[in-house]
C-alpha cells in the first residue's frame, strides 16, 4: 500500500513538473497562438491590445478567419508561454496551441 | 369641412404614413482595404471609422473620400455633435475630439479599458467601456458609472455601443446578445431583443422612438420600439454589420466584413 502511494505521489509530481516546464517555456522569433472564440473585430482588437502589453512583443497580427494571433518578438528577447496564456485569458479567450514558426509558415 | 371629413382625411393621412417602408437602395463602395466599423453623420456626408487601418474617413454619398484622420488608434463607434467628431480609441484607451482639422484628447476622469463607443447629446457624453463591462455618463465635468459586469437584467457583458436619446441611454450589450435601456441617472429600464437570438449586438441607433440594432453574426438589422416590440427585421444586404445610422429618410449599415456601407431608403 505504501509503495502504491509513493508511485501515485511520484506520478502527480511528474505531471506537475511537466506542466510547470511547459508554462515556463521561453519562446522567441515569430509565435503563433491558436485562440478559441476569436471572431468579431472587438475581440480581435481586444486580443491585440492585451498581447501588446507584453514585454518584448514588437508586432502582432490577428487572423480572425483562422483564429490565431501571430506575435513577432523583439530581436534578442523572449517571452514565456505562461505570459502569453495569461494575456490571452485577460482578453477573454482561451489559448490553445502555441508554437514558434518560421517566416515560411 | 365638417368633423367627419376631417376625421376621414386624418385617418387616410395616417394610413399613408404607416405604409411607408424601408427598402434596400444600394451599397456605397469604400476604398478596397477599408473595414468600416462605426459611423456618424456629417453635413450630407458620412464619417466612418476604419479600425483595421487606424483611420477615420469622411466620404460623400458616392463613397469618394473627402478627408482622412490618421492620428487614431483602433477607432470604434464615433459620434458627431455640432462640428466636433468624438472618437474612442480602443487601443490606447483615450477619447479624441476632432474639430477644424485638429485633434485633441478629451479629458475624462475615468480609467477605460478599450473604449468602444461615444455618444453625445447636448451637455451629456456617454461612453462604452468594453473590457470593464460598464458605461459612463459625463455631465458638466462630472462622470459617473452606469452598470457593471453581469448576465442578468441591468448588467452588461462587453458593451460595444451606446446611444443617448431624449432622457434615455440605450446600450448594445454585445455578448449578452441584447439591447438594454437605462435612464440618464443610471436606473435600469428594460431589456430588448433577447427573444430574437441576436448573435452579438454590435451597434445601435435610435430615431423617431425606434431602436435599430445590428446583429453581427446573424447579418441582420432589427428594429424595436421602447416597449421592446419587434417592428422590423432587415437581412440579406449585410456582411458582418457593426453599426447602423438612421436619418429621416435613410439608414446606413457599416459592413465590417467588406469595404461597404449598405443604404436603405424610406419609400
Amino acid at each position: 500500500m505504501k509503495q502504491i502511494s509513493i508511485i501515485i505521489v511520484a506520478l502527480i509530481s511528474l505531471v506537475g513538473i511537466s506542466y510547470a516546464q511547459e508554462q515556463n517555456t521561453t519562446l522567441k522569433g515569430k509565435i503563433k497562438v491558436q485562440v478559441d472564440g476569436l471572431s468579431c473585430p472587438f475581440c480581435a482588437y481586444g486580443l491585440e491590445k492585451k498581447l501588446k502589453t507584453m514585454e518584448g512583443v514588437a508586432e502582432i497580427k490577428i487572423d480572425v478567419e483562422n483564429a490565431f494571433a501571430l506575435l513577432t518578438i523583439e530581436e534578442g528577447k523572449t517571452v514565456t508561454e505562461a505570459a502569453i496564456r495569461e494575456n490571452v485569458k485577460k482578453a477573454g479567450f482561451t489559448s490553445r496551441e502555441i508554437t514558434e514558426v518560421t517566416d515560411d509558415e | 369641412m365638417n368633423k367627419g371629413t376631417i376625421l376621414l382625411l386624418s385617418v387616410l393621412l395616417l394610413s399613408c404614413q404607416s405604409e411607408k417602408n424601408w427598402s434596400f437602395s444600394h451599397k456605397i463602395a469604400l476604398p478596397e482595404t477599408a473595414r468600416p466599423l462605426g459611423m456618424a453623420m456629417g453635413e450630407g456626408d458620412l464619417w466612418i471609422s476604419d479600425p483595421e487601418n487606424d483611420k477615420i474617413l469622411r466620404i460623400d454619398q458616392g463613397g469618394d473620400v473627402l478627408e482622412e484622420i490618421t492620428e487614431v488608434y483602433r477607432p470604434m463607434h464615433i459620434d458627431r455633435s455640432d462640428d466636433k467628431l468624438f472618437i474612442p480609441n480602443f487601443y490606447n484607451d483615450a477619447i479624441s475630439v476632432y474639430q477644424n482639422e485638429n485633434i485633441r484628447p478629451l479629458p475624462v476622469d475615468a480609467v477605460f479599458d478599450a473604449p468602444a463607443s461615444v455618444s453625445v447629446l447636448d451637455d451629456l457624453i456617454a461612453f462604452a467601456d468594453f473590457y470593464n463591462h460598464r458605461t459612463f455618463l459625463l455631465r458638466n465635468g462630472t462622470i459617473f458609472q452606469i452598470s457593471q459586469e453581469g448576465r442578468t437584467d441591468g448588467l452588461l457583458y462587453y458593451p460595444t455601443d451606446v446611444k443617448l436619446y431624449k432622457d434615455k441611454l440605450v446600450v448594445a450589450d454585445a455578448y449578452n446578445n441584447r439591447i438594454q435601456v437605462f435612464d440618464q441617472q443610471g436606473n435600469f429600464i428594460k431589456v430588448i431583443g433577447w427573444q430574437e437570438n441576436i448573435r452579438v449586438a454590435t451597434g445601435v441607433d435610435v430615431f423617431d422612438d425606434k431602436i435599430f440594432v445590428t446583429d453581427y453574426y446573424g447579418g441582420r438589422v432589427l428594429v424595436y420600439d421602447f416597449e421592446g416590440v419587434l417592428l422590423d427585421i432587415f437581412e440579406g444586404q449585410f456582411n458582418k454589420p457593426t453599426d447602423v445610422l438612421v436619418t429621416s429618410d435613410k439608414f446606413y449599415v457599416a459592413n465590417y466584413g467588406e469595404n461597404s456601407v449598405s443604404v436603405y431608403t424610406l419609400d
